[in-house]
């Protein structure tokens, strides 16, 4: 033997994570899912500040808007909503000219023109504020300059008249806080009750599991109504309780890797050197069940936003005017017809999101477990 | 066997026993009750119906006596649909949903398992991206959204089916809410039939058929046998789903099953109602894990029934 193969540093051993990660990584469907939902992700926690709108702000003039690219009012739009204003004012408008971002106008009436009622054109979401030119006929005639404001509703309005695009993205938050936290509760309770169980063994694990069984045997959907007969309208709280049901197919899960993980021999060689039963379950036991863990969670989520879109459409989710895709959804569907927007834009979010979590799903599966390469 | 049987419908009492109570006591934990009304009842009036309806008496009395009626087959009286005793609704409702539930499940079998199979036996090819992709997408497109859809193209744009009622069960009535209830259930079954294909594929069993160069067809026949087995135990909890009724389809198709019954008397704490639906979702759920044991054994030789 050479000193030089002594001097070669050692080979540097890739742990089961590393490897995980690198098959991943080659996986496309998984990346590009991953992609998609950072987006997602990143385009709901800040878009909300950036399009223009707030997401309860109602604009009682565009009421169901279909989306465009283009700007709001339309320049062909602008006559008809000036009449509008002018009926209102009681006088009659004439002379209307469009000039870049404003309208010069003129107003006309029988008696003189209360100035006052100039308002009018403040509170239409179509025009700022009205300034008089000039004054004739003891204030019969006014000639006036009306700013036009523009408002762009990309997604197109509800039919209260609300940027979708805004409603969609503040949603879009909700939607996925509430895929995560039930999912975490779930994740927590289901690890800790499957890992004690079948480390446990015996006639413990077996009345554990006789409790999960029971669980399973009461209809589920049972269970949420009283959640929401409870907890009234709280969702959040709402969602802690629907991820304490969803933690029996995760205990199911992790009690059968534990099953085969305790008779390793690392486990053993804990044992012996008296190691506590706690410390075992926390430091060999539970990290070594994970691999199957993860996958289970990324389809866990997108059942839970599924779960939430069901009580939303049930009528007992979240309450207007915060909002969720399933609620978005369910509207969308009751205007399919007139208003086919509102339900497609949404549900394109909804669906892509959980496509995404399902392939990626698929993907940690292939990496984590190489047998089906 | 029936012995075997009999021992798990032996097992399977206490099980329904404890689900009983939990509902019933969770269900009479919750604030309101079935008189609530906007405006409240006279006193008198209120007092009345709680005598008549015994919810005067203590609690416990109350479980004892519905468990008493319970054991003899008497699901009570609905305290929200004041005319029809439980018995009644089920009766009428049960059997609209069960058809409705087995059509659907028997139209998922049919395409999801021939789905799953063509995508394993074309791993990774198109026919496998397309199978799979479709079964992704009847998976995370929501019924409720699917619903619609279909209301909006088969029965108002192109007009060749009603968009809603049951009409005694007529053929063309039926079309819509059973392929709504089965595309997420095709796309699960295909899904999981591809799965555990791709694994008995490469079981030796296959791979002596495979060098004895049989034919495709008779293989996928062999490998079936083994790849059923997750299949079906998903089916059981699945089948008992199904057939117990879906909120949602028969609230958006206006189907008089049963589906509705639990969000119903929920809602209006029709305990009786509520109860009846717990007992017999429950019933369902024990039968059917009953019926994947027995299917377990008979697919899989190591499986013994004891």
């Amino acid at each position: 033997m050479s000193d030089q193969a002594l001097a070669a540093p050692p080979v540097a051993g890739r742990s089961l994570w590393q490897d995980a990660g690198s098959r991943l990584r080659r996986n496309r469907a998984a990346m590009a899912s991953l992609i998609a939902l950072g987006l997602i992700a990143l385009a709901c926690l800040i878009g909300p500040w950036l399009t223009g709108h707030a997401y309860d702000r109602v604009y009682p003039d565009y009421v169901r808007a279909p989306a465009s690219l283009e700007s709001h009012p339309r320049a062909e739009a602008i006559p008809a909503a000036v009449q509008r204003v002018a009926a209102r004012i009681r006088a009659t408008p004439g002379d209307i000219a469009a000039e870049g971002d404003s309208v010069r106008l003129t107003l006309t009436s029988q008696r003189p023109i209360d100035q006052r009622l100039l308002v009018y054109f403040d509170r239409s979401d179509q025009f700022g504020t009205a300034r008089v030119v000039s004054s004739a006929d003891d204030g019969r005639r006014l000639v006036l300059e009306v700013p036009v404001e523009h408002q762009r509703f990309l997604f197109g309005t509800d039919g209260n008249g609300r940027d979708l695009l805004t409603r969609t993205l503040i949603a879009g938050r909700i939607s996925l806080a509430i895929g995560l936290l039930a999912t975490g509760v779930a994740l927590v309770i289901g690890v800790v009750y499957g890992a004690a169980a079948g480390y446990l063994g015996g006639r413990i694990d077996m009345l554990m599991m006789r409790i999960v069984d029971v669980l399973y045997a009461l209809p589920f959907i049972f269970f949420v109504i009283l959640l929401v007969v409870f907890f009234g309208r709280n969702f959040i709280l709402m969602f802690l309780a629907v991820g304490a049901i969803e933690w029996l197919d995760m205990a199911r899960i992790v009690r059968g890797q534990t099953l085969s993980i305790k008779r390793q021999d690392y486990v053993l060689a804990a044992e012996a050197l008296g190691v506590p039963t706690g410390d075992i379950l926390r430091r060999h036991i539970i990290p070594n069940t994970l691999g199957p863990v993860i996958v289970f969670v990324t389809l866990l989520v997108p059942k839970v936003i599924l779960l939430e879109s069901f009580l939303s459409f049930l009528g007992l989710g979240v309450q207007e005017p915060m909002t969720s895709w399933g609620v978005l959804i369910s509207d969308g569907a009751r205007a399919i017809e007139g208003a086919p927007w509102m339900l497609a834009f949404p549900a394109a979010f909804l669906v892509t999101t959980l496509f995404a979590l399902n392939f990626l799903g698929d993907g940690l599966r292939d990496a984590l477990d190489p047998r089906d390469r | 066997m029936l012995p075997f049987i009999l021992r798990r419908l032996f097992t399977a009492i206490p099980t329904l026993l404890v689900v009983v109570t939990l509902s019933f006591f969770l269900m009479r934990v919750a604030p309101g009750g079935p008189f609530d009304l906007e405006q409240p009842l006279e006193a008198k009036v209120m007092a009345n119906l709680r005598r008549i309806y015994q919810l005067d008496q203590p609690l416990h009395a109350q479980y004892l006596t519905y468990l008493g009626a319970l054991l003899r087959g008497d699901f009570g009286p609905s305290f929200y649909f004041r005319d029809f005793s439980i018995a009644e609704l089920f009766r009428q409702g049960l059997p609209v949903s069960m058809r409705l539930g087995a059509s659907a499940l028997l139209l998922a079998l049919a395409i999801g398992g021939p789905l799953g199979v063509l995508a394993a036996f074309r791993q990774n090819h198109g026919a496998d991206y397309a199978v799979m992709g479709f079964a992704t997408a009847g998976i995370t497109i929501p019924n409720f959204v699917v619903a619609p859809v279909l209301q909006i193209v088969f029965g108002l744009t192109l007009a060749w089916l009603p968009i809603a009622g049951w009409n005694g069960g007529a053929l063309r009535n039926s079309i819509l809410p059973v392929v709504t209830l089965a595309l997420p259930q095709i796309a699960v079954i295909a899904r999981m039939t591809r799965a555990s294909m791709i694994e008995t594929l490469r079981a030796n069993h296959i791979r002596t058929l495979r060098a004895q160069g049989l034919s495709g067809t008779t293989i996928a026949l062999h490998a079936l046998r083994g790849a059923a087995l997750p299949v079906v135990s998903y089916l059981g909890p699945a089948a008992a789903a199904l057939l117990t009724g879906s909120v949602v389809v028969e609230n958006i198709f206006a189907i008089p099953g049963i589906g509705r019954y639990f969000v119903e008397g929920a809602l209006n704490r029709d305990y009786t109602l509520v109860m009846g639906t717990v007992v017999v979702v429950a019933v369902f759920v024990l039968v059917f894990n009953l019926v994947v044991d027995l299917l377990y054994a008979l697919l899989d030789p190591r499986v013994r029934l004891d």
